[in-house]
């Protein structure tokens, strides 16, 4: 059986890999706070050239990181869009009409199902939609034929520039936090965030209680899923069809492997509550963990760099610093 | 016309994409009306190659011929829903895959995926209901509210009610105690005797095995390594590399043979201990 | 004095059904005691009520001289291990080591004699080499194994393996098996294993036979064995050696066969 990691951890040994979890967990709310009061595009530049250094120094392959932003694609290009027609500030880049006539409507028509067509054939999906997006203006700018509407369509250096920005900002977010999970354990990430949470026992909250259920979901969905399967076999071979889509069909294969699954994880969660008390689990007591969590030299330098760049920020922002 | 395996291989590819294999090169036919027994030592690959025989798997080379079906499948129109009524699989455990709200409601749930009208459907179900001895009364109970032993009847009664022509069974007997490990594989037995359905079935226990099983097939590290009869499985000289036990008659007919100094017989149940034993003291 | 004894036990889980009917044994220390009956003849449920998890409608239970109450059963839990049928469904651990170590928190045992305790008997059940592996990547009969491990870990006399082998092959029944006899015999514990196989149970040093919820007999194997009529009222698979010793001795040609009755009752003693 393969050791199926949940969540996308990579195997590694640089530094990042020795960090306290606990310090990371803080480190990754440091570093966003630090990316949201950042103002201006050029420090957000500055600070995505910081992170990609950054990550280059942690041995974590970049195709790794490129691919966990390819969901985002929709979005970002749907920013870009709203940007670019929003923002009139700055030097006029180019102008041009843009036409929703007879003829570019029924173009979109053709592009639209072209496209759809064209999507499930295609490995290279997301050049795909780019392709598309950028189809979608062009035939609007070329195709005045049969004029309905008429709108100006003007680009801005301001657009650019806010574009660029929250651009720079989402690729930062993510891979910060595509960082945290690719470096650190599930097991760990919990332990760290029990820890980091702890103060709020004192409003109690049941933190080690979560951390107990998380830990309990952590082990338990390799083999759930391992069930899954084994019963989408079963009822397949009773004629269950899973790639069929009629909905109403769709319900009914649902239901097929939810409801065995519920079942098997009622008995579950009644064996394993009597193996933990029979095993001296009391919730709410006091209990030892057997993980160890260390802060070294590593941890401290993090955390003073990232300090310090929040206090710039700080400064930058209040106008006692007149940045470039 | 039953299953035809030429030549098949399964792989599959692990966290690395490093590929496993899990059968090689499997030449096997089933006929029909077989009752053939496959063992084998846990990850020997029995449980990939019964899952060829209903199309829940494709082979990666080769090809198996499931009655008038070639898998893989060259056109696309060929539809592999078919296959899965004539070949029944039962898992290990199928209590599992019980759901609906009655009994009866989940035996028909599979004739139904067929085709079968809801009156045709309950015709089956109620069938196949009796011959799992399942009583009566508990057709309209939920299936959750009945013993371990009964909902694998249940969900045994599910696969027979797409009337099947082959059933092949994983470990069928495993957890249950010996009163309804005897009464499961009696009901194997009358459906190859009297229905004429093929039995493939995957077991640990030889006694079983060699009680009911007309042809023997052992797996070994992804090959078929022996395919015989129960006769000469337990005198082949690769016997101990198979790591199956002996049939619990066997080993005591090896004991009193030796320590009787009478001449030794293959014996593979109790009643053919008890009789070789009067039949060689009946001076 | 037993190390556990229990008396006049009754329990039902509903008004109807009356799980236990009444229940009374003891057993003594290092002794291997195995409890055997059919499905639904209360094993399990007896199971439950030794280690506090079901409380009993009537009488006693005496564990090392505890007589259990709710005030006590955490006391208790602390002297008596258990191993469960499900090997999945007791493993709470997302790792090996975890899992082992798992009894030891919740005692809030010091981190650094956690770490000695789990590698020391992860060593003794063989396991130590898979420390970091998770559950989905064991067998039951290594997941069983890692069970065992925990218990011994909180260094318990007392271990009740509650059908810890219905649900392994064959391969993971005998490592089990092998477990528990050298529990007994080389760390001398006091064991109750509740199971159907009455192989496995011909080995201990003594059966208690249940029928729907009463005891129908006891005593040491040979004894139980002798009574094949009440065994075969409770539908058990009496051992086959023991089997064709008995048709042997009803058989009118074969029972004057002086040695090969011998011979066959040697057979039928042979662990």
């Amino acid at each position: 059986m393969n050791n199926i990691t949940i969540g996308q951890y990579v195997p590694g040994d640089s530094w990042i890999y020795k960090m306290d979890p606990r310090i990371k967990i803080i480190a990754l709310v440091l570093s966003l706070v630090v990316t949201f009061t950042i103002s201006s595009f050029n420090h957000m530049a500055v600070l995505l050239v910081l992170t990609l250094m950054m990550i280059l120094t942690t041995g974590i392959p970049f195709l790794k990181m490129i691919k966990g932003m390819k969901a985002l694609l929709f979005l970002l290009t749907f920013t870009f869009v709203i940007q670019v027609f929003y923002v009139q500030s700055g030097k006029l880049l180019f102008e041009t009409d843009m036409h929703l006539s007879f003829s570019s409507i029924g173009a979109l028509v053709v592009l639209i199902v072209l496209y759809n067509i064209a999507k499930k054939r295609t490995k290279f999906k997301s050049t795909l939609f780019l392709a598309f997006v950028f189809m979608v203006f062009f035939l609007q700018a070329v195709l005045p034929y049969g004029k309905i509407f008429s709108y100006e369509f003007n680009l801005y250096e301001g657009g650019l520039y806010k574009t660029g920005f929250l651009l720079f900002r989402i690729l930062i977010v993510v891979m910060l936090s595509s960082l945290l999970t690719f470096t650190t354990m599930p097991t760990d990430l919990n332990n760290g965030l029990e820890s980091v949470l702890k103060p709020f026992k004192v409003v109690r909250f049941p933190v080690a209680e979560l951390s107990m259920m998380l830990s309990i979901t952590l082990r338990f969905i390799p083999t759930l899923l391992d069930e899954t399967t084994k019963i989408m076999k079963a009822q397949a071979s009773r004629g269950v069809e899973f790639s069929e889509s009629k909905l109403k069909d769709k319900i009914s294969q649902i239901i097929s492997l939810l409801i065995p699954i519920f079942v098997i994880s009622f008995k579950r969660a009644e064996d394993l509550a009597n193996a933990m008390e029979a095993r001296g689990y009391v919730i709410g007591a006091k209990r030892t963990k057997i993980d160890q969590m260390k802060l070294g030299l590593v941890d401290l330098v993090s955390v003073t760099i990232l300090v310090l760049l929040l206090t710039f920020n700080i400064l930058v922002n209040t106008g006692v610093i007149h940045a470039l | 016309m039953g299953i035809q395996f030429k030549e098949v291989s399964y792989f599959y590819r692990g966290i690395k994409n490093e590929s496993f294999e899990a059968i090689n090169q499997i030449n096997l036919v089933i006929e029909d009306h077989e009752f053939l027994a496959i063992c084998g030592q846990t990850g020997s690959g029995k449980t990939t190659l019964v899952q060829h025989m209903n199309a829940l798997l494709q082979p990666s080379k080769g090809e198996v011929q499931i009655y008038e079906h070639t898998i893989p499948v060259k056109k696309r129109t060929d539809k592999i829903g078919p296959i899965r009524k004539r070949v029944g699989l039962v898992f290990q455990f199928p209590e599992y895959q019980l759901f609906e709200e009655t009994i009866l409601k989940d035996i028909m749930f599979g004739p139904k995926n067929f085709g079968l009208s809801d009156q045709e459907a309950e015709q089956r179900a109620r069938e196949a209901a009796l011959l799992c001895k399942i009583p009566e009364e508990l057709l309209s109970k939920s299936p959750f509210r009945i013993s371990g032993g009964q909902m694998r009847r249940v969900a045994i009664a599910g696969i027979l009610a797409m009337k099947p022509d082959m059933l092949v069974l994983d470990e069928p007997t495993r957890g249950l105690d010996p009163k309804g490990s005897k009464e499961m594989m009696a009901l194997f037995n009358e459906l190859h005797d009297k229905h004429g359905i093929t039995i493939v079935l995957i077991s640990h226990d030889m006694d079983i095995v060699s009680r009911y099983a007309k042809r023997i097939i052992v797996m070994d590290k992804a090959k078929i390594a022996f395919d015989g009869t129960k006769e000469t499985l337990f005198l082949d000289p690769n016997f101990e590399s198979y790591h199956l036990a002996r049939p619990q008659a066997y080993e005591m007919m090896t004991y009193l043979s030796e320590s009787l100094n009478i001449p030794f017989k293959q014996v593979f149940t109790e009643e053919e201990l008890l009789e070789y034993l009067k039949e060689v003291n009946h001076e | 004095m037993a190390k556990i004894s229990v008396e006049n036990l009754k329990f039902s889980y509903n008004s109807k059904d009356e799980a236990i009917k009444e229940l009374s044994f003891s057993i003594e220390e290092g002794k291997w005691v195995c409890v055997v009956g059919h499905n639904g003849s209360g094993k399990s449920t007896l199971a439950k009520l030794l280690i506090g998890l079901l409380k009993a409608d009537e009488g006693k239970i005496v564990i090392d001289g505890l007589e259990m109450n709710a005030e006590n059963v955490h006391d208790i839990r602390k002297k008596v291990g258990i191993v469960f049928q499900n090997p999945d469904n007791q493993f709470v651990g997302v790792t090996v080591k975890h899992d082992i170590a798992f009894g030891l928190e919740n005692q809030c045992v010091k981190q650094e004699k956690m770490v000695e305790l789990v590698e020391e008997f992860s060593k003794v059940v063989g396991m130590n080499e898979y420390l970091n592996k998770e559950p989905h990547q064991l067998s039951g009969g290594q997941k069983q194994r890692v069970a065992i491990a925990g218990a011994l870990a909180m260094n318990q006399d007392i271990m009740i393996f509650d059908e810890a082998t219905s649900m392994l092959d064959p391969e993971g029944t005998k490592e089990i098996t092998n477990f528990i006899v050298r529990l007994n015999k080389e760390l001398k514990k006091t064991i109750i294993a509740i199971t159907h196989d009455l192989e496995f149970a011909r080995r201990a040093d003594h059966i208690i036979v249940l029928n729907k919820g009463s005891v129908v007999l006891e005593g040491t194997p040979d004894d139980v064995f002798k009574h094949q009529d009440i065994l075969e009222q409770t539908d058990l698979d009496i051992p086959f050696g023991l089997k064709v010793y008995q048709q042997i001795i009803k058989d009118e040609v074969l029972k004057n066969k002086k040695e090969l009755v011998d011979k066959a009752w040697a057979y039928s003693l042979k662990k």
